[in-house]
């Protein structure tokens, strides 16, 4: 299943390697950097959760097992927030 | 030019600030943002740069800046801390109440600046003029309501 950001529910903007967003409904602040930030614009519509992890073990030359658990903790709590679906 | 106002409804704007400040206490306290952003304005894009304080003062401004004494005036007397979010509500309500366009913008100061008290910050602007909230910079926008 395909990764996609709820672009109604965020404002987000680019300050030098971060990425700020706000979730406009319920007002909190997002701070993205760095693997996280890289996994965020993996996000694109049409990765599934194993393709954004292959990807970015491809960018960081790491095993695609050894990021795999990080890239799906970090899909619950965007999931869990909100910002993303699938 | 318009005729200055008896110290009376002078006290009565600062009493109306006040009112205002402490509904926008309440309201960011407990009612989900997504609740009450839609009455501030409408969400536009806006070039993340932050508040430009300089120029000078259109008449519509100089009344948002007057208006913007008295929230400042009125969060300073009352008991409770006013941060810049409900005083940028509270001015952005009074706005709306005489019919003077303005924005309210929550913005967020670079990482590398980060770790103050003021790491996010809010202002109205008025025809492009900071009216409250001019902290200096640098800012990036997030999130720019403008009035109807």
């Amino acid at each position: 299943m395909t990764i996609t950001k709820d672009g109604a529910r965020f404002v987000e903007t680019e300050i030098d390697d971060e990425v700020v967003l706000m979730d406009v409904e319920s007002g909190t602040f997002f701070s993205l950097a760095g693997t996280s930030l890289a996994v965020w614009r993996l996000i694109d519509g049409s990765r599934g959760e194993g393709e954004i992890a292959a990807a970015l073990a491809a960018d960081y030359d790491a095993p695609v097992e050894q990021v795999a658990a990080d890239v799906a903790a970090f899909l619950a709590e965007l999931r869990e927030a909100g910002l993303v679906t699938g | 030019m318009n005729a200055p106002l008896s110290p009376w409804r002078l006290r009565a704007r600062t009493g109306e600030a006040a009112l205002e400040i402490l509904r926008a206490r309440a309201l960011i306290a407990f009612v989900p943002f997504g609740r009450w952003r839609d009455r501030l304005g409408g969400m536009v894009t806006a070039d993340a740069d932050g508040p430009d304080a300089g120029g000078d003062p259109s008449p519509l401004a100089a009344e948002a800046r007057r208006l913007a004494r008295h929230v400042d005036r009125a969060a300073g007397r009352l008991p409770l801390a006013a941060k810049c979010l409900p005083r940028a509500i509270a001015l952005a309500r009074m706005l709306r109440r005489r019919g003077i366009p303005h924005v309210l913008v929550i913005a967020a100061r670079p990482g590398p600046l980060r770790g103050g008290e003021d790491d996010l910050h809010a202002w109205i602007a008025v025809e492009g003029l900071i009216v409250l909230g001019n902290l200096p910079g640098p800012w990036a926008c997030l999130l720019t309501l403008a009035s109807g």
